[in-house]
């Protein structure tokens, strides 16, 4: 009944560049996908250009292609695809197969950085060889990469040294020259530049504090304090845990943590990746705490696949997936227990709440962040259209894909405004500022908040009033 | 096939298509291109040479003008879900992508119908419409990502299709990419447009007769509540008998769809639906919608047949959230076999659906025999089966062995008096069983069809049509037939003796120019046509009514065949809800055998001792419970039709689901006998609901009589028909109306009196079903009509009285002072135009009496007065509106008049017929193309 394949080649000659064993897409995750196409109108890319290779089948096709060597990854189509790919894994959740999308991502984004690496140390282009070579990337590139990977993200010192610096920037009016000065436009910076979020005046620094339960202490939790969480969002932490103490829960800030490693495992380091893990999971593994608790979608998400980040890693694999077990996103544990909701004031609000794809795709959280929601007196929940279709932000997709980040975050602000709502209730720090930036560009009062901070000055409220 | 290299597209084309559709949406890169080479079929055929994403209709019409011009074929594709391949490039070319086409363009609640673009997803659609209180029904398992161009273009089907119909009942009309590129629509959105019905067949064409840009989809009102229970059975067998005996007892649930053990294991754990899944368990998911009142009654009826058959488990899913969870199960079914296998092939076959349980049988028998793994899903209710046979793909002996099974599925289908594609359509996967289903007479109708719509072969080729046969080819050798079939020839002079040899002289009389037959059998009455043929005369089949085109006077020789006598059963057995009979049965004799086995036929005529099927298929005459049941078209399943050389041809099958082939039996529904006699009819039949009841509303007024209509069009209840009646007064006519005793009657005008009072419109509004729904309904009917108007309740003999006299208002008279006229409109528009004809049949000096099925906007008008007057009436309500036609009047009123409303896509209509019947022998009076 069915034909045989055809498959067009044009030089049969040219030995094909495939990829290589090292973090090898899984060939039993690509043949688990079907071809159905159900995954299509849930897919960002493909709903706004239309086109095959840039849906989730279309891009397992390329890797199936490149996996059962007809493509080689030094396809321009396949590696732009692989970067085009936003990683919200929305595909996921709704695939009847349950293809494990974002690990063969993941592996087919490494499998091009690996080849990019050997391509910086081959001379020319070898034939092939167990490990395939790509022509790398220009230099300042490169040392940019290889800057926030290995340096800024891995050390949290540095991190926050440069956090500091981009307060300064903020603060001294060179935000307002370089914006008005049109500099940021000839360097080809100013869509990213108005992703840079306003620095907190103080960082969350991770130092072993022990934050008091208020009231019976029911639980002992750790948080996880993170890069950009610690220094941009350092007030979403606080929220976070004093939200925690109002909820029975002592508080614990072990040191030595880092960042969760999101940026690298999506971005195709998986090594970094794994470097990070470990780290955390040295940080936290001998706390002895009832949970890890996570207030931002990207890290939950990351963290509870750590046990899969380290699956080929004999020493870790265990203490991975135990640490997995313990986190718990900050949503998912406080509608898990008896959470204290008459210590709630009423906000009198209209908010609309946007998904963040690694809560709702990735962690399957979609009923918890509107439960909590709810939970707050008067406050009103308006749901807007498409709220679990990608925001475009999805960590460095502003930089890799501006284009595409901007029409998906026009399209999401679009549909947030149309709820007539005050504020954009989020829970991760891609899509805060993604929002937030387009929210600036259009002039619109509206604000972005977590649901968290939410949360929080509900409790404060009742605090304040008795 | 060898493998061929990829030659990169003319750079003009390249260039011409960037300027007129923008970069973006051309696809050149072969990398890129390769993605398109495949759909949900995973059957690889080749990579276009370029991909095109329109964002318009226009852009897509260019688009394709360009690329027609430059030579080459074009693949219309939505989302790529289809399992038949149909939407896979074969000979290369322009993949035609409406992914980015997915405006809904217009939405009329009131007149029940959207304009939406071929890229609209079919589940964004439903929540599109959901708010305003309303669905697009067809709901095939794809519809999350399916689009309404490809579910369209394969007459898709759903889980909901058992009461709903699939997406030809929906479709109401197309905008299409001709050959030369230019955009044409099939109709208006009105359902009662005169000519040949492109869109039926157009539907379910599998893109090969040009790609859809646009559609007009019929709106159906969601059901007020639904209730889902989930039904566990030890076996297939089991459940599938269970099946036929919840039909049997006669009522239609929206949905019965079976699973087996396999099936429940693919989406039990994903779905967390937490059934048992030991070997043989079997799930039957049952759905039934409606009102709230007697529903529980109704499903608790269901649930006690399946107990008695044998069901161990009965589940309720109670929440909205339980019940979308099960229905996304079952929809996710195709798509979850990723967790029990690497590959699949997805039979798709349609059975009568009596015959279920043997081809379960068989099933199972060869999954024993082959030794590979098969899951059982299917839509029982519509006798659709689907077993998936589970393969790994690099295994060579299995895969041999899974298309065996495959093959065999097919095989054991037909021999059952089934079809090979249910609703998947026939694409790639299975052109070369075809044959298998069809004759070769059969095959060159449609190919003489698809020349009509797609004369290059550009469209889509290399499907549907035997790879051996291409239908240009098949189309030709039809042509030479049709040539060949005229000798040798036979002097007029000899036609009624030569007629005499054949049927007997006792069938021929002749009278003047006119000869009369009467043949006995479907063979006779072959064997005739094929005599006339050779003759080169005229031929007009004839019903038991008189179509007003037949002109008696002619000096032309014209051979009138009486079907009379051709009134045999050919196929009936009742648990299929579906019967076939020669086209000389009388309705009321229909009626009379299906009413035995507590069945019917909701067609409600004058003078159905009279009227035949074959007459009123070819009239597509409706009744008043078209609202609640829909039409002939939406009924008839198949045919035989005798072609004008008398070649006998079988279109469709009596299955109440099929794609294999064309949609043919739509093209000869109201061609009134111009494309083929039709000399039997299959028809899907229906359960005669346990109670019916009328309530009839004197209103006040016409705009409280339509307010009424629109508060009930608006509301979530399901009336089976809402027949409206009014009558104009004028003084120089007498229009009497007369209805049964218990209603007031009203007399309309008096010759002899000036002032006469003023008639009240009536309305009568009938509701079939559950005796706690039916009166749930009149009494809501009587709540919103208020105290201003008088209702009357009526049940039994009074109610069948009733309607026997509404029905016998269509009757065509005899009076040579009588025109009567259907005036077709937008439902919303219907108050309006009750109200023009009115005030015009007025000013014409001419008494009015109309009947109008309010809800679907049909009105029948019987106007009563002097010629002139009637044909000044005629002529200005036509000009007025667009689809009035001119059904019956004295030939001094009709003289020159032309009868038909209007006709849509005027071209197509006039190539159809000269493919069909080349010499313009079959009825060639009716011109629907002025």
């Amino acid at each position: 009944m069915t034909s045989e394949p055809t498959r067009a080649r044009t030089k049969v000659d040219i030995p094909l560049v495939g990829f290589s064993n090292k973090d090898r897409p899984s060939t039993e995750i690509i043949n688990t996908c079907v071809h159905c196409g159900l995954c299509l109108s849930s897919c960002p890319t493909y709903r706004e250009t239309g086109l095959e290779m840039s849906s989730p089948r279309g891009r397992i096709y390329l890797m199936k292609a490149v996996d059962e060597g007809r493509i080689g990854i030094d396809s321009e189509v396949f590696q732009e695809q692989m970067s085009q790919c936003l990683n919200c894994r929305a595909c996921e959740a709704v695939c009847p197969s349950g293809v494990q999308y974002g690990a063969i991502l993941e592996a087919s984004r490494t499998q091009i950085e690996q080849a990019r690496d050997a391509g910086r140390s081959a001379e020319t282009p070898a034939p092939i060889t167990a490990q395939p070579v790509l022509p790398p990337r220009p230099l300042w590139q490169e040392g940019l990469r290889r800057g926030v990977f290995d340096l800024l993200f891995q050390d949290m010192r540095i991190f926050r040294t440069f956090s500091w610096s981009m307060r300064l920037y903020q603060r001294s009016g060179l935000q307002w020259f370089a914006r008005n000065s049109g500099i940021l436009k000839l360097i080809r910076m100013d869509e990213t530049e108005t992703m840079l979020p306003p620095i907190s005046t103080s960082f969350t620094v991770p130092q072993g504090q022990i934050f008091p339960a208020i009231g019976e202490r029911r639980y002992s939790v750790a948080v996880l304090t993170g890069c950009i969480m610690g220094t941009a969002f350092a007030h979403v932490h606080e929220a976070t845990i004093r939200v925690l103490q109002q909820n029975g829960c002592e508080v614990i800030l072990p040191p030595d943590q880092g960042c969760c490693g999101a940026l690298h495992t999506h971005g195709g380091d998986l090594d970094g990746g794994r470097e990070l893990a470990r780290r955390n999971i040295a940080a936290f593994e001998h706390l002895g705490v009832d949970a890890i608790v996570i207030n931002a979608a990207g890290c939950g998400s990351t963290l509870k696949e750590y046990g899969h980040l380290l699956h080929d890693d004999t020493a870790w694999h265990a203490r991975a997936e135990a640490f997995s077990e313990k986190i718990k996103d900050i949503h998912e544990f406080l509608t898990s227990i008896d959470m204290n909701q008459a210590g709630l004031a009423p906000l009198p609000i209209s908010v609309t709440y946007q998904e963040p794809c690694h809560l709702a795709h990735a962690q399957r959280i979609t009923a918890e962040p509107r439960q909590l929601l709810r939970a707050i007196p008067e406050l009103e929940l308006r749901e807007m259209n498409e709220s679990s279709l990608c925001c475009g932000s999805a960590g460095v997709y502003n930089v890799t894909q501006p284009e595409m980040a901007a029409q998906l975050g026009a399209r999401k602000v679009k549909n947030a405004l149309a709820t007539g709502a005050k504020v954009i209730a989020t829970a991760n720090p891609g899509c805060a500022l993604q929002l937030a930036g387009e929210l600036r560009r259009r002039g619109e009062e509206v604000q972005v908040r977590y649901i968290v901070e939410l949360l929080d000055e509900s409790y404060r409220r009742k605090m304040d009033h008795s | 096939m060898l493998p061929m290299d990829h030659v990169a597209p003319a750079d003009g084309l390249v260039a011409a298509l960037c300027q007129a559709l923008g970069s973006h949406a051309v696809v050149t890169s072969l990398d890129a291109l390769r993605t398109y080479d495949a759909d949900a079929s995973m059957i690889v055929a080749c990579i276009p040479d370029l991909v095109a994403v329109p964002a318009t209709p226009q852009q897509a019409a260019t688009a394709a003008r360009l690329a027609l011009q430059a030579g080459y074929p074009i693949v219309a594709r939505g989302a790529g879900t289809g399992i038949a391949g149909g939407a896979v490039p074969v000979r290369r070319g322009l993949v035609l992508s409406f992914a980015r086409m997915e405006q809904i363009e217009q939405v009329e609640t009131r007149s029940r119908f959207a304009v939406v673009q071929a890229g609209v997803v079919n589940a964004e659609l439903n929540a599109y419409l959901a708010p305003l209180g309303f669905q697009f029904a067809p709901d095939p398992s794809s519809q999350r990502a399916s689009t309404i161009g490809g579910n369209l273009g394969t007459n898709a089907g759903g889980p909901h299709c058992l009461k709903y119909g699939v997406t030809t009942n929906h479709i109401l009309a197309v905008e299409l990419v001709r050959p030369d590129g230019t955009l044409v629509w099939t109709g208006d959105g009105v359902a009662e447009a005169s000519g040949y019905d492109l869109t039926g067949v157009i539907v379910g064409s599998e893109g090969t007769f040009g790609p859809v840009t646009r559609a007009i989809v019929r709106l159906t009102p969601l059901p007020e509540a639904n209730r889902v229970v989930l039904a566990l059975f030890p076996s297939v067998i089991t459940a599938s008998a269970a099946v036929s005996a919840v039909i049997a007892a006669g009522s239609l649930p929206t949905s019965l769809e079976v699973m087996d053990h396999n099936g429940i294991r693919a989406v039990n754990g994903a779905y967390g639906l937490g059934l048992p899944e030991a070997e043989g368990t079997t799930l039957l998911i049952i759905e039934v919608d409606g009102v709230e009142d007697g529903l529980d009654d109704l499903l608790e009826q269901i649930l006690q047949i399946c107990r008695d058959q044998g069901a161990f488990e009965l589940r309720p899913a109670r929440t909205p959230a339980e019940q979308a969870r099960v229905w996304a199960a079952r929809k996710a079914f195709a798509g979850a076999i990723g967790r029990l296998a690497p590959a699949y092939l997805l039979v798709d076959t349609s059975v009568p659906r009596t015959r279920l349980p043997l081809m379960m049988e068989h099933v199972e028998r060869l999954r024993q025999e082959y030794g590979v793994e098969v899951c059982n899903v299917f839509h029982a209710g519509d006798g659709n089966l689907h077993p998936l046979v589970l393969y790994d793909p690099s295994d060579a002996d299995q895969t041999h062995r899974a298309h065996a099974i495959a093959e065999a599925v097919l095989a054991l289908s037909i021999e059952q008096g089934g079809v090979i594609s249910g609703e998947h359509g026939i694409g790639l996967e299975k052109q070369d069983f075809l044959p298998l289903l069809m004759s070769p007479a059969d095959l060159q109708l449609h190919a003489a069809v698809f020349a009509v719509f797609n004369p290059t072969n550009q469209f889509n080729p290399a499907k549907i049509f035997p790879t051996a046969t291409p239908p240009l080819e098949l189309a030709a050798q039809r042509r030479a037939r049709l040539h060949a079939a005229r000798e040798p020839q036979l002097p007029v002079t000899a036609l009624a003796d030569t007629l005499r040899q054949v049927l007997g002289s006792a069938y021929v009389s002749e009278h003047d120019a006119q000869v009369t037959i009467q043949p006995g059998t479907v063979e006779e009455l072959a064997a005739s046509v094929a005599v006339c043929y050779r003759a080169g005369v005229a031929v007009v089949p004839l019903g038991g009514g008189t179509p007003p085109e037949l002109d008696h006077t002619s000096t032309e020789v014209q051979v009138v065949i009486l079907t009379q006598r051709l009134t045999r059963v050919c196929t009936y057995a009742p648990d299929d809800l579906t019967i076939g009979v020669e086209a000389g049965m009388t309705l009321a004799e229909l009626h009379r055998l299906l009413a035995a086995n507590g069945q019917q036929l909701p067609l409600d005529v004058a003078e159905a001792d009279q009227a035949t099927l074959g007459g009123l298929v070819a009239a597509a005459a409706d009744g008043p419970r078209r609202a609640g049941y829909g039409t002939l078209r939406d009924w008839v399943l198949g045919m035989t039709v005798v072609e004008a050389d008398g070649t006998l041809v079988r279109l469709g099958a009596q299955v109440v689901k099929n794609v294999s082939g064309y949609d043919l039996p739509k093209l000869l529904v109201g061609s009134h006998g111009t494309l083929g006699i039709i000399a039997t009819v299959s028809l899907k039949v229906f359960p005669q609901p346990p109670t019916t009841a009328t309530l009839a509303l004197t209103c006040p007024d016409r705009a409280s009589a339509f307010a009424l209509v629109d508060r009930l069009a608006a509301s979530r209840l399901q009336p089976t028909a809402v027949e409206y009646v009014e009558a104009f007064q004028a003084t120089a006519a007498a229009v009497s109306l007369q209805v049964p005793e218990h209603i007031p009657t009203i007399e309309v005008g008096s010759p002899s009196s000036q002032t006469v009072p003023s008639p009240l419109p009536l309305l009568y509004v009938r509701a079939e079903g559950h005796p706690a729904a039916v009166e749930r309904h009149l009494r809501e009917l009587a709540r919103m009509a208020g105290p201003q108007m008088a209702s009357q309740h009526l049940e039994g003999e009074a109610e069948s009285a009733l309607w026997h006299e509404l029905t016998a208002l269509d009757a065509s008279g005899s009076d040579p002072h009588t025109a009567r006229i259907r005036l077709a409109v937008p439902p919303a528009e219907l108050c309006g135009a009750v109200e023009d004809a009115g005030q015009l049949a007025v000013q014409s000096r001419l008494g009015l009496r109309l009947n109008a099925r309010a809800l679907n906007g049909v009105a029948y008008l019987h106007a009563t007065g002097a010629t002139e007057d009637l044909r000044q009436f005629y002529t200005v309500l036509a000009e007025r509106w667009l689809h009035v036609h001119l059904l019956d009047a004295p030939p001094a009123v009709r003289a020159g008049l032309h009868p038909w409303g209007f006709v849509p896509a005027q071209d197509l209509m006039r190539t159809l017929k000269s493919e069909l019947d080349p010499q313009g022998c079959m009825h060639p009076s009716v011109r629907f193309v002025p």
